[in-house]
């Protein structure tokens, strides 16, 4: 009888629990009584919000929730993020999920970060399996929105969604932890602007919109003061050629008289 | 003019040359500017236009005193002066700087007078101040008016005027304000391959021109003198002599060159190489140095931004 429960349990057990054994990341329940949420985040009319969100542990920094990465995949990206995050000093998740639990992309991907335990300074990274095709979205926070602006963001998804769309997840994932730790390293001390090169390389950003604005602006400028000089040169050497021979050292011009006539008023 | 006195004017005596003997010489007339020139550098084209219908034909010329500055710039230093003047110039269009425009430097002689003259006599001024004032309670203008009588003496240093009148005056003043010009006699060797343009405007104009032009220069320079803010001219009696006063042939280099159906002169003093290049600027070659700029420019940035 014993054996015959114990068998009962372990079947329903497979039944009812197929994810938690499947999944590579645990979640927790929250319930109104229980949110699990930090402590600087205030539970108020984002109550709902909070409930809807996962709650993990922060220190995993994997949440395969789609189940795009192999085991040792995962251990792998790891030691990347680890390097990431000493690199850094700033805290980072990477989820991929089958539901955005009714947010849009970005709101998941933000209540994720702030509703769980991350530090402040940090960047998430989402892959969001849609029906159509695989969404991606890169969030940040506190130091990391200074380093990783909306240009390296879109610029970092640009590239590594190339992966992404041919199901090299791992790649892509991979990829993108060394390109947020090249964009930090060039943000220190570096006054460069870079972006990412066809090989995913790192390539100092040339600003030719700056540059041709700049060259077209000061070359006009100077077009326009040169013939402006040019032309008063000109004029100038146009005057009464008469003054020029006036014998100065004769001239006299003597006031015989300055009489006052008359006032008249208008 | 308000108050002139052209009777008081004793300058167009002064500029009767006229003497008894005559000679007639062989010109050459251009059909289209109408430019008359003893054609002595064996020219196929007009001095001033480049136009090549040239008619031969006789003139009967007063012998008058004669006198000439001789050369001593040669075609040479008119090229290299010119090419000085618009080469390094961007915005000059290249036809200025093709070697087939260069090459129509032409050395000439252009017909003049020097002359040095001497201004004195009274000139009397209605002068007043204007002011602003308030009479009861309004604010109004009150005028104070003055009479101002000014005597002036003073001359001019030697200059020339040119007895040519198709090409600008202004161009002929600025390359021969000459302050002791080397004057020799004519003789008829030392235009031996120089060609002389003949003078086209009569004695009496030119000393009209010559009145008017001192007559307005004077009134500008002694009205300084007065001391009131409204000055007109009253009564002008002023007195413009000339003690000195020769026909001069000029030396010049001329050339001419016809673009987009203007006229531009470049001409050299051919004695002292003072010169001077009617220029415009053209619309390619603003473009093209525009675009070598911004191409400067943006790889300077370029490189700025790249290396340092
Ligand atoms: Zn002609």
């Amino acid at each position: 009888m014993k054996y015959i429960r114990l068998f009962i349990v372990a079947f329903f057990s497979f039944l009812i629990l197929p994810k938690c054994c499947f999944a590579s990341t645990n979640t927790y329940q929250r319930t109104r009584e229980k949110l699990l949420i930090p402590n600087d985040v205030v539970a108020g009319n984002n109550i709902n919000d909070i409930l809807n969100t996962p709650a993990v542990s922060s220190d995993e920094k994997i949440y395969d929730f789609a189940e795009l990465l192999s085991d040792n995949q995962e251990k792998k990206l790891l030691n990347k993020i680890n390097d990431f995050m000493n690199n850094s000093e700033m805290d980072t998740a990477f989820v991929t999920t089958n539901d955005l639990n009714g947010f849009s992309l970005s709101d998941y991907a933000y209540h994720f970060y702030d509703y769980n335990d991350f530090k402040d300074n940090g960047v998430i990274f989402v892959i969001y399996m849609d029906e159509a095709e695989p969404r991606i979205f890169m969030g940040n926070g506190g130091k990391a929105s200074t380093i990783y602006t909306d240009s390296i963001i879109k610029q970092t998804l640009g590239y590594v969604y190339k992966n992404i769309s041919v199901k090299n997840y791992y790649q892509a994932v991979d990829d993108y932890y060394t390109i947020l730790n090249g964009f930090y390293d060039r943000s220190q001390g570096e006054k460069k602007e870079y972006k990412i090169g066809s090989n995913g390389d790192f390539v100092v950003a040339v600003p030719w919109l700056e540059i041709i604005i700049l060259s077209l602006s000061l070359t006009f400028m100077i077009v326009f003061l040169l013939i402006s000089i040019m032309k008063k040169k000109i004029q100038k050497k146009h005057g009464d050629i008469l003054d020029k021979r006036l014998d100065m050292t004769t001239l006299i011009v003597k006031t015989e008289h300055d009489q006052y006539v008359d006032t008249s008023t208008s | 003019m308000s108050g002139y006195n052209s009777e008081l004017q004793s300058l167009p005596s002064n500029l009767d040359f006229n003497t008894n003997s005559e000679s007639t010489i062989s010109v050459f007339r251009c059909e289209k500017c109408g430019t008359v020139f003893q054609n002595k550098g064996g020219e196929k084209k007009c001095l001033l236009c480049n136009h090549d219908s040239l008619v031969e034909e006789q003139i009967t010329v007063s012998d008058e005193r004669l006198y000439i500055i001789p050369f001593i710039k040669s075609q040479k230093e008119a090229i290299f002066n010119y090419k000085k003047a618009v080469f390094w110039n961007p915005f000059v269009p290249m036809f200025f700087k093709k070697k087939s425009t260069i090459m129509n430097i032409k050395k000439i002689y252009l017909p003049s007078y020097f002359l040095e003259v001497h201004v004195d006599g009274n000139v009397s001024f209605f002068a007043g101040d204007k002011s602003k004032v308030k009479k009861n309670g309004e604010k109004v203008f009150e005028t104070k008016r003055y009479d101002v009588l000014l005597s002036t003496n003073f001359d001019y240093f030697p200059f020339f005027v040119s007895t040519y009148s198709k090409l600008p005056e202004e161009l002929f003043e600025l390359v021969c304000e000459v302050k002791n010009p080397i004057l020799q006699e004519y003789d008829d060797s030392l235009i031996k391959d120089v060609s002389v343009v003949q003078s086209d405007i009569e004695n009496v104009d030119v000393a009209a021109m010559i009145r008017e032009k001192v007559n307005k220069h004077c009134l500008s320079t002694i009205r300084k003198g007065i001391k009131h803010q409204l000055k007109k001219v009253q009564q002008n009696d002023l007195q413009i002599h000339s003690n000195s006063i020769k026909k001069v042939l000029c030396p010049v280099y001329l050339l001419t060159i016809s673009y987009r159906g203007h006229d531009y002169y470049y001409l050299m003093n051919g004695e002292n190489g003072r010169d001077y290049a009617q220029i415009c600027f053209g619309k390619i070659e603003i473009a093209i140095f525009s675009l070598f700029l911004v191409i400067i420019i943006s790889l300077i940035s370029y490189l700025i931004v790249m290396y340092l």
